[in-house]
């Protein structure tokens, strides 16, 4: 985060007002989940109990260490060390990538398994919130991409900051949702 | 490695094994009750610790660090408390 920022002087960023909104509509996703899940406890209980919860721990700990690669990113530029600026970014969209293998894997086995958004509330709702979680993801890698690229080109050093921080803020913010994401789709039970 | 660096990768330690704590309380069937309400109340805590460290937000405003401390605490609580209440 930049000193302006820090010290308050200056306004946030702009893409922090964005997660902001964006993580409170997932809340509201949440809320209606929530909501239907307790008019159909057993049928939300059951259809949990046949996801892949390996998978999707698989999957957290990819976005974890994602981000905290491209966190350290962030860290290399602050010294102007743009070899590790562009390993690290490499690394994170190499690892972060493999987030899009698990789920599309886990797409095909439901798929396989005769299981799509129509079988019951809880897959409509298992695809949908995934599906629009998906949708962050391949965002948040082409702007990772895009800033990878940035960090080859004579971009001056305050335009790529502005870009670097934005794109990891956003990054974060699908680790963010996930963390919330995982535990509610694959590790809600009955008692 | 700085300083700022050597904490990022302890809070990539933690949330690591925040993450695995969480799986082995819920194993692959799920958890329910109070044990899911932990799950999610260590899932609140990785938020946080991301959103503080990763995101940089612990050097934010003070209304941009209580924004997404409302955002966090919410969600948790949201998704806790619609659970318990069908117990």
């Amino acid at each position: 985060m930049t000193d302006a920022v820090r010290s308050g002087r200056a306004s946030v960023p702009s893409i922090l007002i964005f997660i902001a909104a964006d993580t409170a509509s997932f809340i509201l996703f949440f809320a209606v989940f929530m909501s239907e899940r307790a008019k159909q406890v057993e049928v939300f209980a059951r259809s949990a109990g046949t996801l892949d919860v390996r998978l999707g721990l698989i999957n957290t700990l990819i976005l974890i260490t994602s981000g905290w690669l491209v966190a350290l990113a962030v860290s290399a530029a602050k010294r102007n060390d743009l070899a590790k600026v562009r390993l690290r970014l490499l690394l994170a969209i190499g690892i972060g990538f493999c987030f899009g293998v698990v789920k599309i894997v886990e797409y095909s086995q439901k798929l396989n398994d005769g299981i799509t958004p129509l079988t019951n509330a809880f897959y409509t709702y298992y695809f949908v919130l995934t599906g629009v979680h998906f949708l962050h993801f391949v965002i948040g890698i082409i702007l990772l991409l895009i800033i990878l690229n940035m960090s080859k080109s004579t971009t001056p050093k305050a335009q790529y900051m502005t870009w670097l921080e934005s794109g990891a803020l956003y990054w974060h913010m699908v680790d963010l949702l996930w963390i919330f994401l995982f535990p509610m789709l694959y590790l809600q039970g009955q008692r | 490695m700085a300083l700022s660096e050597r904490r990022l990768t302890l809070i990539w330690s933690v949330l690591a094994i925040a993450t695995l704590a969480s799986f082995g309380t819920a194993n692959l069937k799920g958890a329910g009750g109070f044990g899911f309400a932990l799950i999610m109340l260590v899932a609140a805590f990785k938020a946080r610790l991301i959103v503080s460290n990763f995101m940089e937000l612990k050097v934010a405003p003070r209304p941009w660090r209580l924004a997404f401390d409302c955002l966090i605490g919410v969600s948790a609580a949201l998704i806790i408390g619609l659970h318990l209440i069908v117990l």
